[in-house]
């Protein structure tokens, strides 16, 4: 009868150390009553395994069991991709078998037994769980990173993977190749605690890696903010330049209409004065907006745009009220508009029409600015970011856009079918 | 579909004619020489579905026709075309759906078209349903949001309520891809309506507010987004 209150009681306590375990690394889902449960639904299936173990005599099949329930539970509770399940649920079963084996191998040397899965007491287990739980704090202590691995790849995942799997086999080859000789129980010990160290010494080389990756992109979208200053300054100088070039033309036309007049050739005048007319707000009035910022980029990737067969369908509004300072303008539409643009040369390029739908406009007391495009080909999307094929993240121009939206507390959607891309800002 | 196209250019009118009649739906279009003459046929303006207006017309220029038209008739999309793009600004303040450029027509117009039709067909949707009070033919953009009560989801207006007696999900399938959001389990709202979504509350134009679960928060406010942006 003890032993089955004992046994309740470990479980209680491995299970609360397995959902401390996955919040450190993972975030939970949220799902109300049932997030509240969890505990709950992790206890009663690790009971379930605990009582199906006893018709298993094969260690392998119950560790396996062991972590798919695991996995089961992470898939269930943590927003993490399948590849994070495996990792964590195999680094937490590892932990516990470790710590087990660690624990019972001090009370074996002391004891000086043979076996390593009988203990003297079996009240010993659950200050022996003890140790599992130090350990956890230590790791929490440890563990100051996001729960965010997008910086990690595919690669990377494989290589720490490694770790819980050689630690896996060397539990195994441990629990069967157990000897009473105290050299063993020693080298065993220190083989516990050695793996223990290194699955440590893993969770600090992952987070390493997340900081630096977390530096580098933020040093990239300091660079992209700086390229879109420059580029904004390089496109006031053409614009400056491009009008220069005009006037400098429409003098001499001007001189062509004075010499008209003065032969009285009105109509031939009349009709250039005209022409000079329409060119002038061609070219140099371009899409006006109420807002010298706004303007001069729209223009510029209007006209880039038009250079390259681009067309544009134009909604735009009174830009004049708008809050944001003309770095962060420049950001935003650069951004999208250069995205837009690039893809709809590729769409061009497939003999399709390229047409960019672009809303800039001021209702109900918000900016909204929507760039609608066609696309050459349907690109992942996940949570404001385009996702390259190998499921990374694509560029960082949708990086700054995002990080402008935040400052502002707005919000950012972006979508993609066979057909369109659409990026939508509402500030 | 009626379309009306009013430009002082007959080129320019012939054009746009042409790409209309190219666009491969049947529509009934007159075309206009002047402003004026335009708003001397507002009987047929108001059978319109678009009007296609020059902004650079001598005497009654398109701004103030557009302003004229939309003040009698609002549902009617205008269409400014013209070949300064400067005029983008007071197309807006027109209310104009869409601003093209002459030079770029050809490209333009059909994505143009596309997207005017798609709006009509919005505004005009009707589908019938079997509630509890009889069958009823509603516009879709007249429901505001719809609720579940008890064991039967209601309909909310701007006019009446209505009860029918069908799964939520059910409603969810035959309103997709018509601006509707699942919020929770027992709300499907309009975007339409949506006044503005904030600390987890959505506020609806009626002044109604309804709380938006944690979970679905970002996904309801990531596809009101995406809704203003071609609303």
């Amino acid at each position: 009868m003890e032993r089955w209150i004992i046994s309740f009681c470990i479980i209680a306590i491995e299970v609360w150390g397995a959902v401390y375990f996955f919040d450190i690394f993972m975030e939970r889902k949220r799902k109300g009553w049932l997030d509240k449960g969890r505990y709950m639904i992790l206890y009663l299936a690790t009971v379930l395994v605990a009582l199906l173990d006893m018709y298993q005599d094969t260690m392998v099949i119950k560790v396996l069991v062991a972590v798919l329930e695991l996995m089961a539970f992470c898939a269930v509770f943590y927003k993490a991709e399948l590849k994070q399940c495996i990792f964590f649920s195999m680094l937490n079963y590892s932990l516990l078998f470790l710590t087990d084996i660690f624990s019972l191998l001090i009370e074996n040397i002391l004891n000086s037994k043979d076996e390593l899965y009988a203990l003297e007491n079996p009240f010993w287990l659950v200050p022996m769980k003890m140790v599992r739980v130090f350990l956890l704090i230590v790791l929490r202590w440890i563990w100051k990173g996001k729960n965010s691995y997008g910086a990690l790849s595919y690669k990377e995942w494989r290589k720490f993977g490694m770790v819980p799997v050689f630690t896996f086999v060397s539990m195994l080859v441990m629990y069967f190749c157990y000897s009473g000789e105290k050299k063993v129980q020693a080298a065993y010990l220190f083989l516990s605690a050695g793996l223990i160290a290194m699955n440590f010494l893993v969770m600090v080389l992952m987070q390493d890696i997340l900081e630096k990756g977390e530096l580098l992109r933020e040093s990239a979208l300091t660079d992209q903010k700086k390229e879109s200053q420059l580029s904004h300054y390089r496109d006031m100088q053409a614009l400056y330049e491009r009008q220069g070039r005009k006037m400098h033309d429409y003098k001499n036309q001007i001189r062509t209409i004075q010499v008209l007049l003065k032969e009285g050739d009105t109509q031939a005048a009349a009709g250039l004065a005209e022409r000079l007319t329409e060119s002038i707000f061609v070219e140099m009035s371009a899409v006006n907006t109420n807002h010298a910022v706004v303007n001069a980029v729209l223009n510029q990737k209007f006209h880039v745009a038009r250079g390259q067969g681009i067309s544009m369908i134009f909604r735009v509004g009174d830009m004049s009220g708008m809050r944001l300072d003309g770095e962060e303008t420049v950001i935003l539409l650069s951004n999208l508009l250069d995205n837009a643009i690039h893809e709809c040369v590729k769409v061009a390029g497939l003999g399709r029409k390229a047409v960019i739908n672009i809303k800039l406009v001021e209702e109900g007391g918000k900016l909204i600015f929507s760039v609608k495009n066609p696309v050459a080909k349907k690109v992942q999307v996940a949570d404001s970011i385009v996702l390259d094929s190998g499921g990374g993240m694509h560029g960082v121009g949708l990086m700054n856009v995002k990080a402008v939206v935040d400052k502002y507390g707005g919000d950012f959607a972006i979508s993609c079918d066979q057909e369109k891309f659409q990026a939508v800002v509402m500030l | 579909m009626k379309i009306a196209i009013c430009d002082d250019r007959e080129d320019d009118r012939g054009a746009l004619k042409a790409l209309l009649e190219a666009y491969g739906q049947d529509f009934e279009i007159r075309e206009y020489g002047s402003g004026e003459s335009l708003c001397k046929d507002m009987d047929y303006i108001r059978e319109c579905g678009i009007v296609f207006l020059d902004i650079n017309m001598d005497g009654m220029d398109g701004l103030e026709v557009a302003r004229q038209i939309k003040s009698e008739c609002p549902k009617v999309h205008i269409v400014l075309v013209t070949a300064y793009v400067n005029y983008a600004l007071d197309g807006y303040k027109v209310k104009a759906s869409r601003f093209l450029l002459k030079d770029d027509l050809e490209q333009t117009l059909q994505e143009c078209m596309d997207d005017i039709l798609r709006e009509i067909l919005q505004e005009e949707r009707v589908m019938e349903f079997g509630f509890v009070e009889g069958n009823v033919r509603l516009k879709v953009d007249d429901i505001i949001y719809i609720e579940t009560n008890k064991h039967k989801n209601v309909f909310y207006t701007q006019e009446q309520t209505f009860n029918i007696y069908k799964k939520m999900d059910e409603l969810e399938e035959d309103l997709k891809e018509m601006g509707f959001v699942r919020i929770h389990q027992s709300f499907l709202i309009n975007m339409k309506y949506i006044e503005r979504i904030s600390s987890y509350v959505m506020v609806l134009t009626t002044g109604k507010e309804i709380s938006v679960p944690k979970s679905r928060y970002s996904e309801v406010k990531r596809q009101y987004t995406l809704f203003k942006g071609v609303e």
